[in-house]
């Protein structure tokens, strides 16, 4: 299961070299899964709808089915304006709807 | 003279210095002699300066224009206020010292010039002003200069990419101005006031924001996220970073850090309440502390590496300030402290490197340990402390966020927060084994470059780093007082 894994990372990595290199992508890749679970923990404890509930466990198994991400993480964080462009737009406008959809009132 | 009126010198000061030495551009022995004068004089000003509030123009609280504000407070601000307190004084003493190191260390390269100083001057009073405002557009237009300042630092390295970078940063800094100037503008709409202090009054006492001040909000939150670097804008940032000299990426990465903490507390000031505006913090802040670790986990080239470092620390950061309470809010600042510290040492070896081996591409470099023994030992201090390994002072901060994470009810930020040190530490390890464990290397060293001042500088800030982490309470205590009175 490792020799395939490392297969997996090191024809992906070849022009990064060998060792530390695939070792470095291993741990990046163990950082994401990590992430996306304990993403999906909190959501599950602390949403208290179970559309949201449902929602992140989709997701969740989602991504887990196209590791290894960290290559889709690294092929969406170029140097690209267009990229970078995108991601503002998008965030702007995730910005936007969370806090029009969300509560106004001061506590 | 030691008394308050000193304050608004922290601005003024570094801009005649930018002045004089912008007017001496090329004359490099007076730009030299007049640099170190300067950078001595920016550090002594915060430290002789006593607390206090300084209102331009004279103009003292005034009676409130209930048909400007609409919002019955008892009284405003009419002009201009810089406030200087504990936090402020932390903060600003850190920052001119970094100054000074930064100018010391530049004045070496062979791109120093009048106008070069002159940016970093610029920086300095720009920051300065963003961390003493009291006032939103004032606080606006300064993060506008630092913008402009930050570009020309990293555009006089004078290479395609350092353009190119340069040129992406200003053009997100349009839409980031752009976002917190209309954001401004709506706010001074619907309540017609500027002063913080007032607004955050003004808006407690109306009660729940109407939709214009939503979008005041997100406006302004996007302004936040390129002011800090955190994602969207990671990229953009870690591209300035990487493309600047070292010397100049540490000292971008520090001012990028405070004006994070500036504009959050600011925020978090004015929305006081407001939980929404914090939960959205901490999403980026975790979004980009993640991304900024596996990407700087993916690089084979220190100081890309290094830029993305910094990046996911100013998400830890964030997060803190984003968990919103008064333990949390003063760890995510303690650790902004104590991250500067920690990743200027890293750039300034990453600038004795590219001195000594003109590359930085880690595939390149090796037998380092052999070469340079003490800035080995050196980056290895500075990589345990600055993946939180005790006794150093990020141990002490990152403890605290993790214990403000749990005590928030959020215990899988505290786990998060450990593995991230562990991928930090990992980046950052994987760099000082190519460098100086890795036998064989195919550059040879320019033996020549003796690297004397770079050595004493990042002794004195490992030592910093060694002192703060054995004593923290004498930052943390003023840190965490200031918050508690804010009642953010």
């Amino acid at each position: 299961m490792l020799d395939k894994i490392y297969e997996i990372f090191h024809e992906r990595m070849i022009h990064k070299g060998k060792g530390v290199g695939i070792g470095s992508g291993f741990t990046s890749e163990f950082l994401m899964i990590s992430f996306f679970l304990i993403a999906g923990i909190l959501v599950l404890r602390t949403a208290n709808s179970v559309l949201f509930a449902l929602g992140s466990m989709v997701i969740l198994a989602a991504i887990l089915f196209t590791v290894p991400t960290v290559f889709r993480v690294e092929k969406e964080n170029t140097d690209s304006i267009n990229l970078t462009c995108f991601y503002v737009a998008l965030s702007i406008a995730v910005l936007l709807i969370v806090f029009f959809s969300g509560s106004e009132v001061l506590i | 003279m030691f008394n308050s009126t000193l304050i608004p010198l922290m601005v003024v000061f570094p801009l005649i210095a930018a002045i004089l030495v912008n007017f001496l551009h090329q004359k490099d022995r007076s730009v030299k002699t007049i640099a170190i004068i300067s950078s001595i004089v920016a550090v002594i000003i915060p430290l002789i300066t006593l607390y206090g509030v300084h209102l331009f123009s004279g103009h003292i609280r005034t009676e409130s224009f209930p048909e400007m504000s609409k919002l019955l407070i008892p009284d405003v601000y009419m002009g201009i206020v810089y406030s200087y307190g504990p936090l402020q004084k932390i903060l600003l003493a850190l920052l001119t010292v970094m100054t000074v190191f930064v100018i010391f260390l530049s004045l070496n390269r062979k791109l120093i010039s009048g106008v070069y100083v002159a940016m970093i001057f610029i920086s300095l009073a720009s920051v300065s002003a963003i961390i003493l405002a009291d006032d939103f557009f004032n606080f606006f237009v300064f993060t506008e200069v630092l913008t402009v300042a930050q570009a020309a630092l990293v555009i006089a390295v004078k290479e395609t990419k350092s353009h190119k970078a340069a040129f992406k940063y200003m053009i997100f800094g349009t839409v980031s101005g752009g976002s917190i100037l209309l954001g401004i503008a709506l706010l001074l709409g619907i309540y017609g006031l500027l002063n913080m202090t007032d607004l955050s009054n003004a808006i407690i006492a109306g009660g729940a924001l109407p939709p214009i001040a939503l979008t005041a909000v997100a406006l302004i939150t996007v302004g936040w996220l390129y002011e800090s670097g955190l994602f969207p804008f990671h990229i953009v940032k870690s591209n300035m970073y990487e493309n600047a000299t070292p010397e100049a990426a540490a000292l971008l990465q520090l001012q990028s850090k405070f004006v994070l903490v500036a504009m959050s507390i600011a925020l978090l000031r004015i929305f006081s309440g407001y939980t929404l505006l914090k939960s959205v913090m901490l999403g980026f802040a975790i979004f980009t502390v993640v991304i900024g670790s596996v990407m700087a986990l993916q690089q084979t080239e220190l100081r890309k590496l290094l830029s993305f470092v910094a990046v996911g620390q100013a998400g830890l950061v964030a997060m803190g300030i984003g968990l919103g309470t008064s333990f949390s809010i003063s760890a995510g600042i303690f650790h902004a402290i104590n991250d500067v510290l920690s990743m200027a040492i890293l750039f300034f070896v990453a600038g004795y490197i590219l001195d000594s081996y003109k590359t930085t591409k880690l595939d390149q470099l090796g037998d380092g340990l052999q070469k340079a023994p003490l800035i080995g030992l050196i980056m290895f201090l500075a990589t345990l402390a600055i993946s939180g390994v005790p006794p150093f002072n990020s141990y002490q901060s990152e403890f605290r966020l993790i214990q403000a994470a749990v005590q928030a009810g959020y215990a899988e930020l505290g786990i998060l927060i450990i593995l991230l040190s562990i991928a930090t530490f990992v980046a950052i390890i994987k760099a000082f084994y190519m460098i100086f464990m890795k036998p064989g290397t195919n550059v040879k060293p320019d033996l020549a470059i003796r690297g004397r001042m770079h050595k004493t500088i990042i002794v004195i800030l490992i030592v910093m780093c060694l002192f703060i982490g054995l004593f923290p309470h004498l930052v943390y205590d003023p840190i965490y007082n200031v918050i508690v009175a804010l009642g953010v």
